[in-house]
Formats: C-alpha cells, structure tokens, sequence
C-alpha cells in the first residue's frame, strides 16, 4: 500500500486529503486534468470529467501521463475500469484535427480512418464538410469552423484546431505596472492562455479577473472587442483599463445601449448584442466591424447562447473567456469548450484568499421562524407562490435592521430577489435602494458614493450581482435569492471577498425562513459554500446578538 | 520415448500397445482419456478405440498447428521412414523427432514394417492441409507485448481485485435484502441487470461479469425464501466468505474463476432464435472456456514479470497464439481468449496487461501463498471518519463493518471505491432517529469516530431534525396497545369481556393497560384479535427485512478429483494387461469338449497346485468372456478363484465355465494342451 494523499473512487471522482504532506504536490498534479469540485476543510473532491481530460490533452497531457500520475500519489490501487476508461477519453481527442491547407483552405484531418468515416456519416456534420481530398483529408466550410467543433465534441470526437489564428489590427497595448504589479496568478494565468491559443481562465471574484484580460491585451498587442455583462460593468472595464494600461480613454470605445462607439478597444454589452429588431440581431456588425485580434468574454458563465452562434463565426480570432466558475445552470459547458476554447487556468478561491488576495469571509445563516399565521399562509397557498412568501416574510425584516446595528460602523450590502421586499427594507431602514428601474447614471453615483463612504448601506436588487467593483463592501445581508442558485451565491460573495484594510474578515448573512422551501434552497447555496471552503454557522434569529 | 520403439516395427497399432511398458500405456491414457472409460479389455481394444472418429477427432482437436502440419504431411506420406520424417517439413529437426513420439504416444501414428503410419481415420478426419504462413513450422506467434514498472502493474491489479470483492459484496448484501427474481427460463433479467450495473457503477458488461463470478463462486444460488417466488440469492457459504479477509476472498473468487465454464461475455447477445442472452442463464456455457481460459493465462504467465500485452494489439495477439495452439477448435475461441483477457483484468488476475505474482501463485496451485503476496496491496479497515463541513463524511478506506453498518443509518453513501463518501441529509438524521437512536446518541456516535471536530451545521441538523421528531410524554402502563383502526379500538374498549383488563385510551389509535402483557396478550387473542409486541423500551424499531439465503451448491474438490482419475487409469493399466495375458492363453482350438466334470478336475488340480488357469466363462449376459484366476476353492457349483482382471476375488458359477486350461503363471503363456 501506497501512503498517497489521493483516493481514487470508481464513480471517477478523485479524493484529496490536504493535510496529507504530499497534498499539495498532488494538486499540482492532477489540476490539469480533474476539475475541482469542491474544497471543505479536509478533503477536496475532483471529478474525472470526459471535458477535464480533453482539457488535459489540449494542454498536451496524455493518457499514460495521467494514469501515471493517480497510480503513484493513490493510496489504494486504483480502479482498472476507471483507467481503461481514462486512456479510451483521453484517445479520442485529436484523432481529428482542423489545419489548413495550402490551397482548400480549413480541412478536417483525420489519423483514424475509421473515426472519419464515423463522423462523416453522422448527420450534424452532413452541411459542414465539402470535398474528400483523399482517404484522411476532408474539406470544411470555412464558415462552419466552430459549429463543426461544436458538432464533433457532440459526437465525443473533439477536434484539436490547429488551423491557427488571424493577427487583427495591430494596436499597441501595454500594462502599466507604476504603484501596482500583477498577481502571480494574475501573469501566469494570461501566459497560460496565451500560449493555449484560446481558452477560458477560471478564478474566483475578486481575484482581479480583469487584469487578467489586460495583461492578455498587452500579449496580443492588437484591437480587442470586450464583451461583458451589463453597462455598469462595462464602465468599470473602461476604467480599469485607462487606470492599468497604456490605453487612453479615447482609444477605449462602449458599444451598449445608449453609447455606440467603435475604437481600437470595444467594450460591448451582452444585451446590446443579443437585441433583436424585426427579428434580426442589429448589432452584429460590429463583430465584423474591425479585425479584432482578440476577443474577450467577461463571465463566461452567463454567456446568452446567441451569443455561442455568433462566437462559432469567430473562430479564427483569439478568445479569451474569464469566469470564476465552469459551471452554467443551463449545462453548456461543452459548448464553451468547443467554441471558446478549453480551461488554461484555475485556481481554488481558498487558495487565492490563503494568499491574502482576497478577505476571508465568515459565512452565517440566520433562520426566522414563520408565526403561525403566516404558515398557515404558506401552507395554503400555490406551490409555485411559496418561495416568495417565505423570502418575503416580514420578520426578516426585524432581522436585516439587528444586523445592520450590529454592523453599524462597517459599509453594508442587503440584496434580495423580490423588489417589493427590497422596497420595504429600504423604507424601514432608511437606505437607498438600486433595482432594475434605477437609472445608470443613479446606479454609478450611488456605487461611488458607497465606495468612497458616504453611504454606508445599501439596498440592491440582482443587478448588482455581477461585475460590479464595490472593494469597500464588509457586510452583505442576503434576504432572498433566485432559488438556489449556486452562481449567484459565488457572484454574492464574490462583492465581498475584494481584500480588506487590516486583513479584516468580510460577513456573510443569509436569512432563510424555517421549515420552508426558502430553508432547502438555502441548504443548496450553503453547500456550495462549504464547498469552496467557507465554514458557515446557523443560528436562530432570536439568538443573535441583540 | 522415441527411442522405445525405433528399430522395431508391428503388425497394427495393437501389436505396438501391446509392446509398451506401462507406464507409456498410462501415458495414452492420460493424453486421451477418453480411451480409459469404460476400461478397454486389452490392448486389442484399447487400440481399435482409439482408432474410432469420436476419440481421434478429440485427439486431433487438442494438437497444435505444428503438430497438425506434421501430421498432415505423414498422412500425404502414407508410409514413411523413421529417417526420412526430418525431409517432410521444415523445421527443427529436435522437434520434429519429439512431435514424432508424442504423435506416436497419442496413438495417432505407429510404426510399421515400411515406416510411421497414421491411421487411417486421421486421414479422413484431418481434410485440407491446415494453412501455415511462410517459415519453419515449430515456431509459434509472437505475443505483443509491453513493458510496465511491475510495481504500478501489480498495484493497477490489486486496485481491480480490491474492487471486484467489493462489488460482489455489495451485490450480495443488496440482494439479500432485495432479492432479484429469477426468470421462468432461469437467469436474470434485462432489467435486474441494468439495475445492478447502476448499483454497481459499471456498464453491464461487468455487472454481468459479477454476477456470474458470485454465482461460479456459490455465493450466489436460487432459492425461495418463505413465500416469495424464486429469487437469486447470498448462499449461507457468502456469510462465511464476508467474515474472511479481503485476500482470502479475492482467492476464492479468482479459483472459482479459473474452473468456470461460464461465458458471461455472452451477456446481452443474441441467441441462434435471436433471443437475447441473460446472465445467469443455464446455457450460457462454453465447454472449451475453462480450456482455452486456462490456454491464455499460461501464455501470459511464460512473460516475464512487468511484461504484459501491449494495449491494442495484445489480445489480438494472445487470439492468434492460442488459434495456433488450438487450430481445430470453433470460431468461438477468439472471444473466449478476449473474455478471458478482459476478466482477468476485471478480477485483478493481471494488471496492465500483464500476470500479478499474486495471480502467478494462484495458477500454480498455491491460494494461501497468492492470499499473502496480495494481502499488504488491499486498503486495512480504518475506525475513523473525518466530517466536514458541507455535511460529508468520508472514510478514507475500507471501515470497520460494525462502524459501516451504523453510519449506513445516520448518513447516506454518496460515493464508493477505495475510500467512501457520506452525506448527512434531514431524512438520513431522521432514518437514525427512526431506527432508535437519539439526537444525543448521534452527537456522542459522531464525536467518537469523527478524527476532525464535528462542524456545527452538523450538530445543527442533527438538533433540528430531532427537534421536529417528535414531543416528550411521559407516563406509566403495563402494556399499550396501537392501532390504525379506530373502530377495532372502539369494539374492544365496549366489549364487557375486556373491562377486567384495565383499558384506557390516549388517542383515537392508542390506549394502555394496567394488565401485565403476558396476561394481555392471550387475553386479547381470546377476544378474537391478533395483537403483535412491541420492543420492551418502548421505542420504535425499524423491522429490518429478513436477510435470505440459499443453500451452497455442492462443488466436488478438485483434489480428490485427480486422485480417483490416476486409481481409474491404475485399474484401466490392469485389466487391459490381464485382457493381454488372456488372449494370448487362449486355446488354439476352443476347448469345446470340455464337460463340467472335465472342467471341475482341471480346477481341482490347480486349486492343489496354487496355479492360474485360463477359463472360458459365460456371464449373466450371455456374453463369452475370457479370463486369467487363480482358483481358491469350489463348493456347491460355484468356483471361487481370484480374478487377474478385476484384481480381486470372483465366484464362477461351475456350469458357465466353458472350458478350463492350465497357464504357465510365470511366463503368462499357455502350457502344452490337456489330453
């Protein structure tokens, strides 16, 4: 028997323990190919996935390299059915391959006879291929670069596309590193992609994810077209950029819904882009506007799936995708593989945070108990009725007002689903409050004002969830959420974990009503918090400090 | 033995038995043991038996190409010189002198006046040349073959046998509280079988493949437990097995393997009639798998350590090698070998594609040895768990199976393998609750096998699910009595027979008595109703579902097996040697002269001289038989006289006696005729 840190389990997920002396060896190890799936305090879990090992072998892991690596930090012997199935994934990547040829242009090359004449016949593909050159060599539509990567990985073929990459526009960015530097991470993850081709980089909020995209800028050299979430975000890139860049702000240009500007470096909206008149997307031009050199996609995680059909279009440019988390509510994590390209780095947030470059948080659960009256409410009412009475019970309320006084000197979030709820709260407190209707120009002068300090609490309702930089935030008290989203849970906490003056720890309320649906979603978003690695406390409203 | 009968040439391939010592005869007779039974009277016999289409074609059926083309080339001969057999093909000339003999040792070819000679069935049966490529004859094909670092191949391989007794026990255990039923033509069905596939984590290919292994093994057999219909199930010989070491079960199950003539690769085929196969099925059997299994795994044991068949191209490779070992065997011998190969893996037999030490001990006979050579490789049975925050729970190895059981009922099993995953939910803190466990047990049961603090959501969960469990009464009674028919309750607090037993109702569904309840209970059975008892303390327990088991089918020990062979084939050597000695005392003319009176003195005389006589006897069946005795005594028309044949003593009845002769018992031949 092996004193190994690892435990192989034969539904193919991998058991780490990390106070093992060998664990973190072992990390470095098998991070190229497992996905980690969830970091508690003793042992960590990654999942042996058919993308994660496709993954490994675009970054030039193989099969044999990989068993190697289970077998020798493994504890127990290792499953042989789970390293049969490993090597037989690991081979089907690349025995088809994109290049190009001198004179048809892109081709399908194949070392594997029989896997072409498999893909070949399978009917996703029918429109994509032209010509048969000779037994191996396939023509493909030069249109149909990235809908045939997507069709291939579909078949459990993935293509290695080695058909290369346009220059774009040359346009010269450099980082400007004078009272800053970039992270460790920071740089090599933007090595990481670069020298991937295209990829997705995962780290966790707050880790600086856009300095990320700044240092890629600063390799590529070229135009870029930035697309992100909303316009607050948008705002926020452009920013940062002149902030942390050669870049001026002229040569910055937001293309949303009020502003249309095309520059050098475009920052545009997933919204504006996805917005349709007369059944046409208005605004896709602008993808061909200039020759971009690179493409970046903020939160690749919530990319809208037209914007995946207009990203099948742009296979031959650069693209970089940034997210603190692979996993899509909707499942398409196969299509952001193929089309923008596999993971080329990761890095665990209790990592990162253990790095002191993002706060720690202490993560509670306050539970209200529902008076009778309003239960015998809830147990009447729709099924599809209850979650919102229960998040919307009165006493939380009661609940939100002890905990801001007991915060009283630290800059507060409350954020919830509901704006009716949201409304109330920022009555009896005396706060304000940014929901949907809440115009742009409201929303920054509000957001400055909370960063500078001015205001020290702050009602905000899901718009608020992504990409919105609110570094001072030490508190956030979480009244509702869209059900159990795991996602917006990450992007909650994430407004919390930007690092903090004095190593000060960031708070993290959620209340929940007991007994109720609201309780179960809870149970769902405090399972993933413990399994990034957050312990978390549940306490009873009537014992919080009063 | 080539040298035994060069130089002397015979009149038929009786002659030449006949002239073989003993132990070349048992040799045949081992080779072919098809000749052995019912025993041959002589070598007369022996030889035309041996000569019969069923008997050569198995002969035929276990040579080797070489052998075949050997053969097949004395056969276009017809009669050939012991000298000029090395011209007939090309190959070394050591091997063609050695395959000579053995082809003459299996009775295939003897050696007459004008040279070695096949029969000439062999002729008949053997038909078009048997296809050999180019090159000398003796040189079998090459194994593909890889080199792995023997520790990584031997640890892959005891990953797979750690996990295939683990996998049987967590079938058998499923099972045995769940029965699978049996198919009216036997077997499982397609259903049980995925469902044992999800169970199990495998594809059904290997569900199949553990199934049928638990069956080959008896720890898996038919049975019908009380009145459910007929179900497989855990055989009580599986109790035993689960209480052995993980080595010594590991064993068990690969022995089994080896002599199991099932082809669980079959699993999911479709038949001749185009129904699909089911595991378990009676006839999925293939007489030649436990053979060719044997074959393959002997191919891979001449490797060296650390070789193994190369990915890919090995099992093709291994196919073709036992195709030229076994050329005359069914088509079917291709997927036997690549069944074999994937098995063997399965099992742990191999590991990268090569034969484990463990695995090496085994096939050699040694199970105690293979026992200890695997032992140290299988994960030991831990006594800890570590609880985290997210409410698991993970054993980092095999636990403690008392540990096991009672985690089984406060956590969920969300992961298996070498180590296993709980989950802690409200409904499996609620399971514990149910099963009798209070929340206190369930925090002091953590804290003592947690080796990490338990986490407070834990404690959380725990103190909130036995907060909604239910509320405290406390009272006293003698006995309780429960219900879900109130009506029932109603009739007997009314009836006046039961106002002695002191009755008092708490609910509509629960009333108390002050009765004792041995007083209680055949009261109220008198009453007409049919009262069951509660555990004394009161709580509820979960009524487990009885576990079944079948009986263990009788597997006759191999041992024993090879013991009786070589006393039969003894026996056999005997009696075709006393079948010789009677032949060649035969009378040139039947003495058919001979009178009873004649008879009866002829037998007395020898019976005064302690000599052997030649006897022509008639038996129950009328047949005429020949025979060799040494006469004892004869008294009321019966003779009792030791029988050279049967090596024993015999009674003749005097009037069947056809004819008596004195035999000289030295020499064995016959003295000059009586007057």
């Amino acid at each position: 028997m092996n004193d190994g840190p690892l435990i192989v389990q034969s539904d193919k997920t991998l058991l780490l323990e990390i106070d093992h002396p060998a664990a973190a060896e072992c990390r470095r190890a098998i991070a190229p190919f497992a996905e980690l799936e969830r970091s508690p305090e003793h042992i960590h879990t990654y999942r042996l996935t058919p993308l994660g090992l496709w993954n490994a072998r675009a970054a030039g892991h193989d099969a044999e390299q990989v068993v190697d690596t289970l077998l020798t930090h493994s504890r127990y012997p290792v499953p042989h059915a789970l390293l049969v199935d490993i090597a037989e994934t690991m081979s089907r990547f690349g025995r088809l391959r994109l290049e190009k040829h001198p004179t048809h242009g892109l081709v399908l090359v194949s070392n594997d006879r029989p896997v072409l004449e498999e893909v070949l016949r399978a009917k996703k593909v029918a429109g994509m291929l032209g010509e048969r050159l000779d037994d191996d060599t396939v023509v493909v539509h030069g249109s149909e670069r990235g809908n045939l990567k997507q069709a291939l990985l579909k078949l459990g073929w993935p293509a290695e596309d080695y058909a290369g990459y346009v220059d774009g526009e040359a346009h010269p960015i450099a980082l400007d590193e004078t009272g800053w530097s970039l992270r460790p991470y920071q740089d090599e993850a933007a090595e990481a992609f670069w020298h991937g081709g295209s990829g997705v980089v995962v780290l966790p909020c707050g880790a600086g994810k856009t300095l990320v995209g700044a240092a890629a800028m600063g390799h590529a050299q070229s135009t870029t077209l930035i697309l992100v979430t909303n316009t607050v975000s948008a705002r926020q890139w452009k920013d940062e950029l002149v902030r942390r860049t050669s870049l001026t702000a002229d040569e910055i240009g937001e293309y949303s819904g009020s502003v249309k500007e095309i520059r050098p470096v475009t920052i545009a909206t997933y919204q504006v882009m996805t917005t349709k008149r007369q059944g046409v997307y208005r605004h896709l031009e602008l993808l061909n506007a200039r020759d971009w050199g690179l493409i970046l996609y903020d939160e690749v995680h919530l990319l809208p799936a037209p914007i995946f059909r207009m990203t099948a279009d742009l296979q031959a440019r650069r693209r970089l995708g940034l997210t603190a988390t692979l996993v899509r509510e909707d499942g398409r994590e196969g299509d952001v593989f193929s089309l923008i390209g596999p993971k080329r780095y990761d890095a665990p947030w209790k990592d990162i945070e253990s790095q002191g470059y993002i706060a720690p948080a202490d993560c509670v659960e306050v539970r209200v108990t529902l008076p009778s009256n309003e239960r015998l409410v809830y147990a009447t009412a729709e099924p599809e009725e209850r979650y919102r009475l229960a998040s919307c019970t009165h006493h939380k309320i009661d609940v939100v007002k002890q905990l801001v006084a007991q915060h009283r000197s630290q800059p507060t979030l409350v954020i919830g689903q509901y704006i009716e709820q949201l409304d109330e709260i920022a009555e009896a407190l005396d706060a304000p409050v940014i929901k949907g209707e809440t115009t742009v120009k409201e929303r920054q002068r509000l957001f400055d004002a909370f960063r500078a300090g001015e205001i020290g609490l702050l009602v905000v309702s899901k718009v608020a969830n992504f990409s919105i930089d609110l570094p001072s935030a030490e508190v956030a008290i979480q009244v509702s959420g869209s059900f159990g989203s795991r996602q917006e849970e990450a992007q909650r906490l994430g407004r919390l974990l930007r690092p903090k003056t004095e190593g000060k720890s960031a708070h993290f309320y959620t209340i929940v009503s007991r007994d109720t649906v609201d309780a179960e979603f809870a149970q769902n978003r405090q399972r993933f918090l413990a399994e990034q690695g957050y312990a978390y406390r549940i306490v009873d409203a009537q014992d919080l400090p009063a | 033995m080539a040298g035994d009968s060069s130089g002397t040439s015979f009149r038929s391939l009786a002659d030449q038995v006949r002239a073989w010592p003993e132990s070349r005869l048992a040799q045949l007779l081992r080779l072919r043991p098809d000749l052995a039974t019912p025993a041959p009277q002589d070598s007369g016999q022996l030889a035309a038996r041996a000569a019969t289409r069923a008997s050569v074609l198995r002969a035929l059926d276990r040579l080797t190409l070489a052998e075949l083309c050997l053969l097949h080339s004395l056969v276009v001969a017809g009669q050939t010189p012991r000298s000029e057999v090395h011209g007939l093909v090309d190959a070394d000339p050591a091997w063609v002198d050695d395959t000579t003999a053995r082809l003459e040792d299996l009775a295939l070819v003897w050696e007459s006046s004008t040279g070695l000679r096949p029969l000439t069935v062999v002729a008949e049966l053997l038909g078009r040349p048997p296809e050999h490529g180019p090159g000398p004859l003796d040189v079998p094909p090459a194994l593909a073959t890889s080199t792995h670092d023997p520790d990584l191949a031997t640890r892959a391989a005891a990953g797979a046998a750690f996990d295939v007794v683990r996998r049987v026990e967590l079938l058998l255990d499923h099972w045995g509280s769940a029965p699978a039923p049996v198919l009216r033509a036997g077997g499982l069905g397609v259903r049980d079988l995925r469902a044992t596939a999800a169970l199990l984590h495998v594809d059904e290919r290997t569900a199949a493949f553990v199934v049928e292994l638990a069956a080959s093994a008896g720890l898996l057999a038919v049975g019908a437990p009380g009145d459910l219909p007929e179900s497989w199930l855990p055989t009580d010989a599986y109790d035993a097995w689960c209480r052995r070491p993980a080595a010594e079960r590991w064993t068990e199950l690969v022995r089994a393997w080896l002599v199991s003539p099932r082809t669980s690769g079959d699993v999911g085929a479709r038949d001749a009639s185009g129904k699909p196969l089911n595991a378990l099925a009676p006839g999925l059997v293939d007489p030649h798998h436990v053979d060719t299994r044997g074959l393959a795994l002997a191919q891979l044991a001449a490797l060296p350590p650390g070789d193994g068949l190369a990915t890919g191209t090995g099992v093709p490779s291994l196919v073709a090698r036992v195709r030229w070992l076994r050329p005359r065997r069914p088509a079917s011998q291709g997927p036997l070998v690549a069944w074999a190969t994937e098995e063997a893996a399965l099992l742990g037999v191999t590991g990268l594609g090569g034969l484990t030490p463990a695995a090496r001990l085994l096939l050699d006979g040694d199970p105690a040895g293979a026992a200890k050579e695997i032992e140290p490789l299988l994960p030991a049975p831990l006594d800890h768990i570590l609880v985290q925050g997210d409410l698991t729970a993970i054993a980092p190895g095999p636990l403690e199976s008392h540990l096991a059981s009672q985690l089984h009922q406060v956590a969920d099993v969300e992961s298996r393998g070498g180590a296993t995953v709980y989950r802690f939910t409200g409904s499996s803190v609620r399971r514990a609750l149910d099963a009798g466990w209070s929340a206190q047990e369930i925090h002091d049961f953590l804290g003592d096998v947690s080796r990490t603090p338990v986490p407070q959501p834990l404690t959380y969960l725990v103190d909130d699910t036995a907060r909604t469990f239910g509320t405290l009464r406390v009272g006293y009674a003698e006995a309780f009595l429960r219900t879900d028919d109130e009506a029932a309750l109603e009739t007997l607090l009314r009836d006046r027979r039961a106002a002695s037993l002191g009755l008092r109702r708490l609910a509509p569904t629960v009333v108390v008595s002050t009765t004792p309840i041995d007083v209680l209970l055949p009261r109220l059975r008198d009453l007409g109703l049919a009262p069951v008892v509660e555990a004394e303390d009161g709580t509820v327990r979960v009524a487990r579902p009885d576990v079944h088991r079948a009986r263990t089918p009788k597997a006759r020990p191999t041992g024993r097996e090879a013991a009786r062979e070589g006393a039969q084939l003894a026996a056999a050597v005997a009696a075709i040697r006393a079948g010789d000695r009677a032949v060649a005392a035969r009378p040139a003319t039947l003495a058919t002269g001979s009178t009873p009176a004649e008879a009866l003195a002829a037998l007395r005389i020898a019976i005064e001289e302690g000599a052997s006589v030649w006897i022509g006897y008639v038996d129950n069946h009328g047949t005429t038989t020949e025979r060799i005795v040494d006469p004892q005594r004869v008294e009321g028309g019966q003779l009792t006289a030791y029988d050279h044949r049967s090596e024993d003593l015999r009674g003749f009845a005097v009037h069947r006696i056809t004819g008596v002769r004195a035999v000289d018992a030295a020499t064995g031949r016959p003295s000059p005729p009586a007057p």
